[in-house]
């Protein structure tokens, strides 16, 4: 399958992406650049809810993106979607660093205020928003968003609630104590809601793995 | 390789949610850690929660800075901005709605061609037959003076996959209609069709029709949505069964922003 002539079925994300993993593979700066367009916002998503904090997401932004640049050859296909690959080292670095808070929760809160995360106090850039990608500017993004709306929408309000306040940033735990009912209860709607969702999407996307 | 009881991996499986986001404690991360290692439904749940988390709700772009330290630590400087670039961006092209709009507005000569040169080239593939050319023959030299107009017309860039198409939507504000004109497209089997998508601000879709395109990939399609052109924000094409779909089934193959 090719991408000019493709017969039967449309080529997919993934081979985008793994064509784009080849080129950063050959040392091509811009398909670390296409990469970093195509899902910084998402990775810097996953790091923010975990660190809870812009500039070290900023940081382990870049972190992750240096990895992946470093040690493309570390991808197994087989282990799943480049995109997932990508989430999955943003959300280790992500735990790295939270662990290394809870060791020296001192050190960190007594950091010099930097704008943005390059270390270099005042700098002007660091304030300045990064035109070369914007989520809702992405219109497969936007689609991907209604797509899990749609499913959501489909879901018993109890688990629709539970998951909308988990997409965003909730634990479980501070769902439990907004909502005034018990962890557990939060917790088997989630996993029932999830298990739903999934069966739903899965509907809703029948070409995807 | 771990064994587990149902119970003991549903215990574990609870705890995805909150391992996703970094909720848990130390004692309960290397539990999970461990379990994912040896469980593919569980690592099947937890790429589900990471991309919840990361669609539903994305936080602010990260900034400028964070890309030109990184392409710095990459051995790759990227050009100095002028510090006005919020205002005015830098040249590298990538999807942005107000950048696509400047291109056509600072190059009109030079897109104005492309795309007249596209769109006539489908025109004549066509022979004037699409449906709506049938309709109203005498619309053709709008039609015309329309693919002429550079600020009429909104390439259509993002794409879920890879793909060698390019596709230019057209759009009359006067006459409420749109036309899109695409090269490139790849044939479907099945007897499948393209089907445009129409987006409103909001997210919501509506179906903006379908079509399918010469055997050599190009087309000229004439969109009339049921309500008015402004009422959508962007608009998308994917490749559907011949019945056409009520949401797209399959990725995206090029969308982009038409206010």
């Amino acid at each position: 399958m090719n991408g000019k002539a493709v017969s039967g079925h449309l080529a997919d994300q993934q081979l985008a992406d793994r064509r784009t993993i080849a080129a950063l593979a050959a040392g091509d700066p811009n398909a670390l650049e296409t990469l970093y367009n195509q899902y910084a916002t998402l990775v810097m998503t996953v790091i923010q809810r975990m660190v809870r904090d812009r500039q070290i997401a900023e940081e382990l932004l870049q972190e992750v993106f240096l990895r992946i640049w470093q040690r493309v050859e570390t991808y197994e296909p087989e282990r799943g979607q480049v995109r997932n690959w990508i989430l999955g080292v943003a959300h280790n670095l992500a735990l790295n660093e939270l662990r290394r808070q809870r060791r020296r929760p001192q050190i960190l809160t007594s950091q010099p205020e930097t704008a943005g995360g390059t270390g270099v106090p005042d700098d002007p850039l660091a304030r300045m928003p990064d035109p070369g990608f914007q989520p809702d500017d992405i219109v497969w993004l936007r689609e991907r968003r209604a797509r899990l709306a749609d499913a959501l929408g489909q879901l018993p309000e109890v688990q629709r609630t539970v998951i909308g306040l988990y997409a965003n940033g909730y634990s479980q735990s501070e769902i439990a104590t907004r909502l005034h009912e018990p962890l557990g209860t939060v917790k088997s709607r989630m996993r029932r809601g999830l298990l739903h969702l999934r069966e739903i999407v899965h509907d809703l996307e029948p070409d995807r793995g | 390789m771990e064994t587990l009881t149902e119970a003991q991996h549903n215990d574990i499986a609870e705890l995805l949610p909150d391992f996703a986001i970094g909720a848990l404690s130390d004692g309960d991360l290397w539990r999970v850690e461990a379990h994912l290692e040896s469980c593919p439904r569980c690592r099947a749940e937890f790429v589900q929660l990471l991309d919840l988390v990361s669609v539903m709700a994305p936080v602010a772009p990260p900034s400028l800075a964070a890309r030109r330290t990184l392409f710095e630590r990459a051995g790759y400087p990227l050009p100095a901005p002028p510090l006005t670039a919020a205002a005015e961006p830098p040249a590298p092209v990538f999807r942005d709605r107000q950048r696509q709009a400047a291109r056509i507005t600072r190059l009109p000569a030079r897109v104005g061609q492309i795309a007249l040169a596209a769109a006539a080239i489908a025109l004549f593939l066509l022979g004037g037959w699409n449906l709506w050319l049938q309709r109203e023959l005498d619309d053709q030299e709008h039609l015309i003076a329309l693919v002429a107009e550079p600020g009429n017309a909104y390439p259509l860039t993002d794409s879920e996959v890879a793909t060698d198409a390019t596709a230019i939507f057209y759009v009359d504000p006067e006459r409420d209609q749109a036309l899109l004109t695409a090269q490139g497209l790849p044939a479907l089997a099945n007897d499948g069709r393209y089907q445009v998508w129409l987006f409103t601000e909001g997210g919501s879709r509506v179906s903006g029709g379908s079509f399918v395109p010469e055997p050599d990939g190009t087309v000229a399609y004439a969109v009339e949505p049921t309500d008015p052109l402004d009422t959508y924000w962007a608009v998308a094409i994917s490749a559907e069964p011949e019945a056409g779909s009520e949401a797209p089934t399959s990725p995206l193959l090029l969308g982009g922003w038409i206010q």
